[in-house]
């Protein structure tokens, strides 16, 4: 179970507060998607839970299966089995996409993969998330448009099997072809890991109709401020984060 | 003297201008001034300078040439005419040194990039020079830059981006990066699961990597790595 209770979070530079009493609750298997405008904390959320150095937790507690995160690396929480889709992947140019996932499982099971097992395992989803054939041997994200560059983060995903994942803005970027697909090997792989839990971090509801969330937030200035299923999507898509704000306010005044 | 191809690491001892003149790859340590003539196209010259030395190489065809060294370098790039020249430069070093790279464009249509990779690591200080030169009257030649220092631990760093164009019918590109590695890369490694300083490690590697090197000339670039990382 991954459960975030009551963090504060500010910028590292700026002292700015970012997330404010901000709780979350998400159990083994469950998909829940936050949704909120532009700077409310969204992605944020994503690099806090990820330990990112432009941010400190002040307050609260982020625990994952019952450890507790706050003190952990990056490179720690990963291996606890988060992963974390960027909404912009980084380019590294030198450092190739086998290295990095060959390197990455290397430092989770302490002993080198079997190079043969390896390969074949990236070859059948590099076809699956039809990549660039030479995507394995090529530096990290270089060369790749945007959709593929997410596409490639979805193959890391398939290589290192983690049991929580967060999608960042998954859709930005994809055309409508490219985001069937990655949300196909998405879906797909939460069908052969059915204990794999999902935070879905999106603008707009689209995504949803691919990846069906159990859960829908709402979040504004820095907490969750509405929760729901679906419905509330639809509803955000229907009028917009200022409409769905105002039809609160009018019905607490009735 | 002339040089087999696909040979090991040949020492110049006495010569000190070498000329190649069929297509090929090859390798080539220097430790004294040398002049370097390079008469075909589908050429690759690896070099490894091991001393403070001058090295001047008159191009008359399209060609890639690496260098590698640790030390001082004032290396001359002749483009006449035909000439394409695309220069990598690899220097890792814990000393204070000095590389500069200079492209001289002779003649119209000629065509250089030059992309310098540096280590500067514990007490180093490295400082590239990287002049391009566009003479009067040679149009339509381009002359590009890109040079990068990754400080480690201390170590400082400088470069210079020249650029002389006398020559309004050309076109003339740099860039410049000197410090350490960008903080939103080692996160994007280490979000995957990889440790602080293995991340570093693919990082260093990958900044000489960009390009396929032969292996024996890997290896040498490796050592020296490796010295580097072991601080």
């Amino acid at each position: 179970m991954f459960i975030i209770d009551k963090i504060n979070v500010k910028t590292t530079d700026t002292n700015k507060k970012i997330l404010k009493d901000f709780s979350l609750t998400i159990k083994d298997g469950e998909i829940h998607a936050i949704m909120g405008p532009n700077g409310v904390g969204k992605s944020t959320l994503s690099k806090v839970i990820m330990a990112n150095k432009d941010y400190i937790i002040t307050s609260g507690t982020i625990t994952y299966n019952n450890k507790k995160l706050n003190n952990l690396t990056t490179d720690e929480i990963a291996r606890n089995g988060i992963y974390l889709i960027m909404q912009d992947p980084s380019i590294i140019d030198g450092v190739s996409n086998s290295e990095c996932l060959r390197t990455a499982l290397k430092e989770r099971d302490s002993t080198d993969t079997n190079l043969y097992t390896f390969i074949t395992k990236m070859k059948t989803e590099i076809e699956t998330l039809k990549l660039p054939s030479d995507i394995m041997h090529r530096s990290i994200n270089k060369g790749l448009s945007g959709g593929e560059r997410k596409k490639n983060e979805v193959l890391g995903l398939k290589i290192l099997k983690p049991s929580f994942i967060i999608l960042d803005e998954l859709d930005s970027g994809l055309d409508v072809d490219s985001l069937k697909i990655v949300a196909e090997n998405i879906n797909n792989y939460l069908k052969e890991n059915k204990d794999t839990s999902v935070l879905i971090i999106t603008h707009y509801s689209r995504i949803l109709d691919l990846i069906k969330p159990d859960y829908v937030h709402q979040m504004e200035d820095g907490k969750i401020i509405k929760t729901g299923n679906i419905t509330l999507a639809k509803e955000i898509e229907k009028t917009g984060y200022t409409g769905i704000n105002e039809m609160r306010k009018r019905d607490r005044n009735e | 003297m002339k040089c087999e191809r696909e040979i090991e690491m040949n020492k110049i001892l006495l010569d000190s201008t070498i000329s190649y003149d069929k297509e090929g790859i090859y390798k080539q340590e220097l430790e004294k001034d040398t002049v370097i003539n390079i008469n075909n196209s589908n050429i690759k010259l690896y070099l490894l300078t091991k001393e403070s030395i001058k090295i001047i190489i008159n191009i008359n065809s399209e060609v890639e040439i690496y260098n590698f060294t640790t030390t001082n370098l004032d290396l001359t790039l002749n483009l006449l005419k035909n000439a394409k020249v695309k220069f990598y430069q690899m220097t890792i070093t814990d000393k204070r040194i000095k590389n500069i790279i200079t492209a001289t464009h002779q003649y119209q249509e000629t065509i250089s990039n030059l992309i310098c990779n540096g280590i500067s690591y514990g007490n180093g200080n490295l400082s590239f020079i990287v002049n391009g030169i566009i003479k009067k009257g040679n149009i339509n030649s381009i002359c590009n830059q890109t040079s990068r220092i990754i400080n480690i631990d201390g170590g400082k760093s400088l470069i210079e981006p020249n650029l002389f164009i006398d020559e309004y019918d050309s076109l003339a590109n740099h860039s410049a990066y000197t410090g350490p590695f960008d903080e939103k890369t080692l996160f994007y490694l280490e979000s995957k699961g990889i440790k602080e300083e293995e991340a570093f490690k693919l990082l260093l590697k990958g900044l000489f990597k960009k390009e396929t090197l032969p292996k024996d000339y890997e290896e040498i670039i490796d050592q020296i790595l490796i010295k580097a990382l072991r601080r």
